[in-house]
């Protein structure tokens, strides 16, 4: 409880400096007696954790860096606005008078620009050292403006904190905020157009292949602005205040409401717009080309290893029509076709740092996911399952004879050289009775 | 007799009303209309984030409730109160009577709609409510709600599975005897806490006297640096 300062530096503000200071004195103040730096710590605590969980697979995937960020905007937010809540609340008491006034002189607004710099600092911080821990290959200006739109959104959640501080006592404002911000992130996060003005990504599935719709973002950030306005200019009608000044409030946010609906619906696209890149780190296996995205250079070793142990046995043990000619990574935007590429298919639990197994590439060589039989509305034949289970148990069985039965749970012998040939064959050019 | 009941219960109300129990009996409110409302609803989205299987809204409410006991522990805003026995009974029996209005909101929910959601209800109410009033004890109720808020997110965002796992302690649906008598112990040692209230937060003059030797006397009035301290 800074209440016994309180009273003595309000009386220091009114001898010393001069009630003009603008921002400098309530900035000042909340730096001293705020929990700004408390709020700051916890936040630094938030979105590391965010960024750790789950392996942090988003490291060198730009996009999925800044989106994967936006997890933590479920704590973020709430904390951030529950701070500024009891702050601009606790911190005024006494002072309600000078919210009325300009904004200049409104010690409340001091203390949640306070709030916003500093968290603004810490988010721009900790994403920057999220980039150059993991030096993502390729860069996009476009990012510049999703952190624009980051730091917009703690604004907002900053400015819901502030209006929670004017309204509300501050036993209660902390939590009123927390909650509301908590509401605000579960109802505009989610949606393809801009009226989702806090949707920041929160993907768990790699964002490679896409890139930001900057028409988006400018929309986004018109409402996310208009939002902004509007909180920081509410505040409490007097009773002596006139008939005018009263429906002053009604006026602007019927306005702001049609700006954000109107703005909110421009027809601009989504957010994340499909632009398919190849792969472009490639090496070889047995003078198999593999090829990886540049993103995922810590993954080509291990399955390189794997596609080692499938290539050498098959060369070996006369099953050599089953190797490709090359292998490409396959993204969500690119799937590598053609006669004799075979597709690798990594997923996020790889690049959260578990090792492919024998399976998952095996599969990924032999299903015929490109044929168009297969993207149709029936499902394949039970005899496609069987044919596809097969061959891709006997090619993993060359390597580990225990594999077909432990990974595929396939108990018969495995098929002749030629039977493989003719399944692999029939699979690679879509002609199988799928 | 009626006059002496009524006087008694007017008597009982201003006790109430020297402490955050105005403020906590709100959230209550917010908190049973809430489980009036959506008593058999499913909340199946928290910001990006899609919670599968689907939090039932009846183990969510405890959240506020929490946060409603924290608020209830808060003492008097004004510095007029010293701190003596009465002051405390009342911070007891507010935060008692706000702790009994909880369990009769989560009974009533679960009255309602499904039995099954009692066990985890009253779980998350010792949980969450032993943290809320732990940070309304040591920091100040106005802070109660951020742990609340960290706990339930960390929650979320953890993988399903297991019985001590963060997941299955907030948003778990079955409650194992064990975790029941651990988050029963929690409770426990909080209220336990609480009625030492190591910290005396919020009786405003014990806190002042603690401030004045930090503070430079030359800047006060002669009067509040003579002033006697009250023991």
């Amino acid at each position: 409880m800074a209440s016994g300062t309180l009273v003595r530096e309000r009386s220091a503000a009114r001898v010393g400096a001069e009630p003009t200071g603008g921002w400098r004195v309530p900035v000042g103040y909340v730096l001293r007696h705020g929990l700004v730096h408390v709020c700051a710590a916890i936040l630094v605590g938030v979105m590391v954790a965010a960024l750790a969980m789950r392996g942090a697979p988003w490291r060198g995937d730009l996009v999925w860096t800044l989106d994967w960020f936006a997890i933590s905007h479920i704590a973020v937010g709430p904390i951030l606005a529950g701070f500024v809540g009891v702050d601009s609340s606790r911190l005024t008491v006494g002072m309600e008078h000078l919210r009325t006034g300009y904004a200049r002189r409104a010690p409340d607004r001091g203390i949640a620009l306070a709030y916003w710099a500093l968290a603004s600092a810490v988010y721009l911080l900790v994403v920057v050292g999220a980039l150059v821990v993991s030096l993502p290959p390729r860069w996009d200006w476009a990012v510049l403006g999703v952190l624009v739109i980051h730091v917009l959104i703690l604004g907002v959640h900053v400015m819901t904190g502030l209006a929670a501080g004017r309204l509300l006592r501050p036993l209660v404002a902390g939590a009123a905020a927390a909650l509301v911000a908590l509401l605000l992130t579960t109802l505009f996060t989610t949606g393809k157009t801009p009226m989702a003005f806090l949707a920041a990504g929160g993907a768990t599935v790699p964002r490679l292949g896409y890139r930001y719709n900057v028409s988006f973002l400018v929309a986004q950030a018109v409402v996310l602005a208009v939002v902004i306005v509007v909180l920081v200019l509410a505040r409490r009608t007097r009773r002596e205040d006139g008939m005018r000044s009263r429906l002053r409030p009604v006026a602007i946010v019927a306005l702001a409401a049609l700006g954000i609906v109107g703005v909110g619906n421009v027809p601009v696209g989504a957010r994340l717009l499909s632009s398919p890149v190849t792969p472009d780190l490639c090496g070889a296996v047995l003078t198999v080309p593999t090829c990886f995205y540049a993103e995922h250079e810590r993954l080509e070793r291990p399955f390189q290893d794997q596609l080692y142990r499938l290539f050498m046995t098959a060369e070996q043990q006369g099953y050599d029509a089953l190797i490709p000619a090359r292998v490409e990574e396959a993204s969500r935007t690119y799937l590598p076709q053609g006669a004799g590429v075979a597709p690798l298919f990594v997923s996020g639990d790889h690049l959260a740092g578990r090792e492919p197994d024998l399976w998952e590439v095996t599969m990924g060589l032999v299903e015929p996911i490109h044929c168009p039989q297969l993207s149709g509305g029936q499902p394949p034949s039970d005899k496609y399952g069987s044919d596809l289970m097969a061959l891709a148990a006997t090619w993993a069985m060359l390597v580990d004879p225990s594999a077909g039965e432990e990974l595929f749970g396939y108990v018969d012998e495995p098929l002749t050289p030629e039977a493989a040939e003719k399944l692999y064959t029939e699979f690679r050019t879509c002609t199988h009775a799928f | 007799m009626h006059a002496r009941l009524l006087s008694g219960a007017q008597h009982g109300l201003t006790v109430l009303r020297a402490t955050g129990f105005t403020v906590a009996s709100a959230v209550i409110l917010l908190a049973l209309v809430v489980t009036l409302v959506f008593h058999d609803g499913t909340i199946e989205r928290i910001g990006p984030l899609t919670l599968y299987p689907a939090l039932h809204v009846m183990v969510a409410v405890p959240l506020l409730l929490s946060v409603a006991c924290g608020i209830a522990h808060a003492p008097f805003d004004r510095p007029v109160i010293a701190r003596n026995a009465r002051t405390r009974v009342a911070r007891v029996l507010s935060l008692g009577s706000a702790a009994a209005a909880s369990v009769l909101v989560i009974g009533l929910g679960a009255g309602l709609d499904d039995a099954a959601t009692l066990a985890p209800a009253l779980r998350n109410l010792a949980l969450f409510g032993a943290l809320a009033v732990t940070v309304s004890v040591l920091v100040g109720a106005q802070h109660a709600w951020v742990p609340v808020v960290l706990l339930f997110c960390a929650a979320v965002t953890s993988s399903p599975g297991g019985t001590w796992t963060l997941y299955s302690l907030v948003l778990g649906t079955d409650v194992p005897p064990e975790v029941g008598a651990a988050t029963t112990v929690v409770s426990v040692v909080v209220l336990a806490l609480t009625a030492w209230d190591p910290r005396g937060l919020g009786y405003l003059r014990v806190v002042a006297d603690r401030r004045a030797p930090r503070a430079s006397a030359a800047q006060l009035p002669q009067e509040v640096v003579d002033a006697p301290v009250e023991p």
